[in-house]
């Protein structure tokens, strides 16, 4: 690690926990020194492309040997545990992979019965989950001629049915359409909150971590640069508020200066307030009042999950150069 | 949309042993094969020469009370191939007494299921694999399905195996199966059970004929698969393999037999050992194997040499399949 946050380093009972552990490819090195403790929810897992993400899940999963270090995957050693890691870890790889001539609902049963369910349990257990993913009668259909969405639900479906307490999805939005991304991010959202899974998300689509994700990690060059609660992440340096006025933000911008109170005009003319605080916002609504200017927004300035990844690969790239 | 959606429920039923993995591979290998249509009208096709077979047996077991069907059967066997190992059998052109009878049956029975297992269905053995194999291990290749496999508790021994379940199935339905069939027709033919004591080795010989076949045309056949994504090419190279070789085994033996100058090609079971010739042709190596196993082999060096190909073709084939199975997860 080069600088990465640690505060979640030591809470007591992480589900991955991760120790110095690095993977290298003969003169490559994919991933060093990782150390990192992932709690139960969700947590999203970034970095650019490279990073080092497809071999930390290998790794997880049991089908690497890493190179030096030592982990556990829901109190089971890596390395030592492998199938009883993989038999209680639900993966949605990012790649699409099907076996042709099956059936939609045949390929979820196929995996449930990998899973060493019942042959008829299987079959149930996969229609239940298909209902679940929201998949209709294309489920009998052969995959083959299955959407990209439809082939992110079976995949989704495929993880989940033999309803493991660690799911790892792998871009689980990539290729479905807005309404069936928000459906998607809802299933995750229902998993994590109301049957108590632990779900890592891998992805590169930053507005589906904000939306699901209590913390992120972040990979770059091979380095855990960030690990910690996404609400802490969010929060600036400086406190400040996003205040949106109706009419030309000067204005008000120019009423704020007049009170010592310090602002400066953002893109689309968005007033970024120093100070956070109670009374800071009284004190601009105030304001507004007495100069009949109409707020259309005051909310607390955050930083983007853009910026917050932008800065955690920049710094480590400063940091390996 | 599902009439009744309960949303999702946590799975708290009973898991079945982990042995099941591999007839679950195995029976969803069976499964897609079973879409192509071609594998299906072979596999009907590879009944059909029990028919002819059953009528040996019968005009056999029929011969002690007529003279005429003894001729008859002495002129449809001598017309099979390697006929000439029963020349002291079908010798006596009058009936047999039916002590003869009893002592030449076993041998009777054992050159004709080895007849079937060796000649049409060892043929239809080679359509089938070539049909079902080829795309077992390349498909999951192409379409990453290895994924679904490996991210599960499946360890490689169980894929690879249960793939090889998977040919195992095909062949047992076009050799073993008719062959068993054959036999208990050839009890229920017979004038007395009695026959069961004095031909009891012969499903045991069947079983253990099917297994030299299977295990290393199955092996082989999935190496091919493993080592290319495209599953045509991996059914070239099974083709290939054994025209090849048998084409090869066919030209040197045509040079052995001008230089004996003799004008028959007929090779008897016995002669098959022709030495290091008989190695170049896939097809008599396993031929040769499964003579050895109906007793029908005496040159011990020509048995030797066959099972030690084998051995090694399996067990390179089994290196490959371990090495290329591997490969993917290993980038």
């Amino acid at each position: 690690m080069t600088e990465p946050e640690k505060d979640s380093l030591s809470s007591p009972s992480p589900v991955i926990r991760l120790r110095g552990v690095t993977k290298s490819f003969r003169n490559f090195q994919a991933l060093r020194d990782i150390t990192v403790d992932i709690q139960p929810g969700v947590t999203g897992l970034l970095g650019p492309n490279g990073a080092g993400k497809s071999t930390l899940i290998k790794i997880l999963l049991g089908l690497l040997k890493a190179s030096s270090g030592s982990g556990s995957v829901l109190g089971l050693e890596i390395g030592a545990a492998n199938l009883e890691i993989r038999q209680k870890v639900g993966y949605m790889p990012e790649d699409d992979c099907y076996l042709p001539q099956l059936s939609g609902v045949e390929s979820v049963q196929f995996a449930a019965r990998l899973n060493c369910l019942p042959s008829i349990e299987a079959l149930r257990r996969a229609h239940e989950i298909l209902d679940f993913c929201g998949a209709g009668q294309e489920r009998y259909r052969t995959v083959e001629t299955y959407s990209t969405g439809m082939r992110q639900k079976l995949k989704f479906a495929q993880a989940l049915v033999h309803d493991p307490p660690l799911l790892i999805l792998d871009e689980p939005t990539s290729g479905l359409d807005p309404d069936e991304r928000k459906a998607m991010l809802n299933r995750i959202k229902v998993l994590a909150r109301d049957h108590q899974k632990t779900i890592l998300i891998c992805t590169h689509i930053l507005p589906d971590v904000q939306q699901v994700s209590h913390d992120v990690v972040i990979l770059a060059a091979g380095q855990v640069s960030v690990a910690k609660s996404l609400a802490e992440l969010s929060k600036p340096l400086v406190p400040a508020l996003n205040v949106r006025v109706n009419g030309p933000p000067e204005v008000f911008a120019g009423i704020l200066r007049a009170e010592q109170i310090d602002v400066s005009i953002g893109a689309f003319g968005m007033l970024v307030v120093s100070g956070d605080s109670d009374a800071d916002v009284q004190r601009i609504w105030r304001l507004a009042a007495q100069h009949n200017i109409v707020l259309r927004s005051l909310t607390p300035a955050k930083n983007s999950m853009e910026s917050i990844f932008l800065e955690a690969v920049k710094g480590t790239q400063h940091a390996t150069a | 949309m599902p009439l009744h959606n309960v949303g999702y429920r946590a799975w708290q039923g009973t898991s079945v042993p982990s042995a099941t993995r591999l007839i679950t591979i195995a029976s969803t290998g069976v499964r897609r094969a079973f879409h192509s249509r071609w594998l299906r009208r072979l596999l009907f096709l590879a009944l059909l020469p029990i028919l002819f077979f059953s009528i040996a047996f019968f005009l056999f077991e029929q011969a002690q009370r007529d003279p005429a069907i003894w001729r008859a059967f002495r002129e449809l066997v001598g017309g099979l191939p390697n006929a000439s190992i029963l020349q002291q059998s079908l010798g006596s052109s009058s009936a047999p007494t039916s002590e003869q009878f009893a002592e030449m049956r076993p041998t009777i029975w054992s050159y004709l299921l080895l007849t079937l297992l060796r000649y049409p269905q060892a043929i239809l053995m080679l359509l089938v694999v070539g049909i079902v194999a080829p795309p077992l291990i390349s498909q999951d290749l192409r379409t990453r399905a290895y994924l679904i496999y490996f991210s599960r508790p499946i360890t490689r021994t169980e894929y690879i195996f249960g793939k090889l379940c998977t040919i195992a199935f095909f062949v047992s339905m076009i050799s073993a199966l008719p062959a068993l069939l054959l036999y208990g027709l050839a009890v229920m033919l017979s004038p007395s059970l009695d026959v069961v004591l004095t031909t009891w080795d012969l499903p045991l010989r069947i079983l253990v004929a099917s297994v030299v076949l299977i295990v290393p045309t199955a092996l082989v056949a999935l190496a091919f698969s493993a080592l290319t994504l495209e599953s045509r090419y991996a059914a070239f190279a099974w083709f290939a393999m054994w025209i090849v070789g048998h084409v090869t085994y066919s030209v040197l033996v045509a040079f052995q037999t001008m230089d004996l100058r003799r004008g028959s090609r007929d090779i008897a079971i016995e002669q098959l050992g022709l030495g290091w010739r008989m190695l170049t042709s896939p097809y008599q190596v396993l031929g040769t194997a499964q003579a050895f196993v109906f007793g029908f082999v005496q040159d011990t060096s020509s048995v030797i040499g066959a099972f030690v190909l084998l051995g090694l073709a399996s067990a390179a084939s089994l290196w490959i399949l371990y090495r290329r199975v591997n490969a993917p997860m290993s980038q």
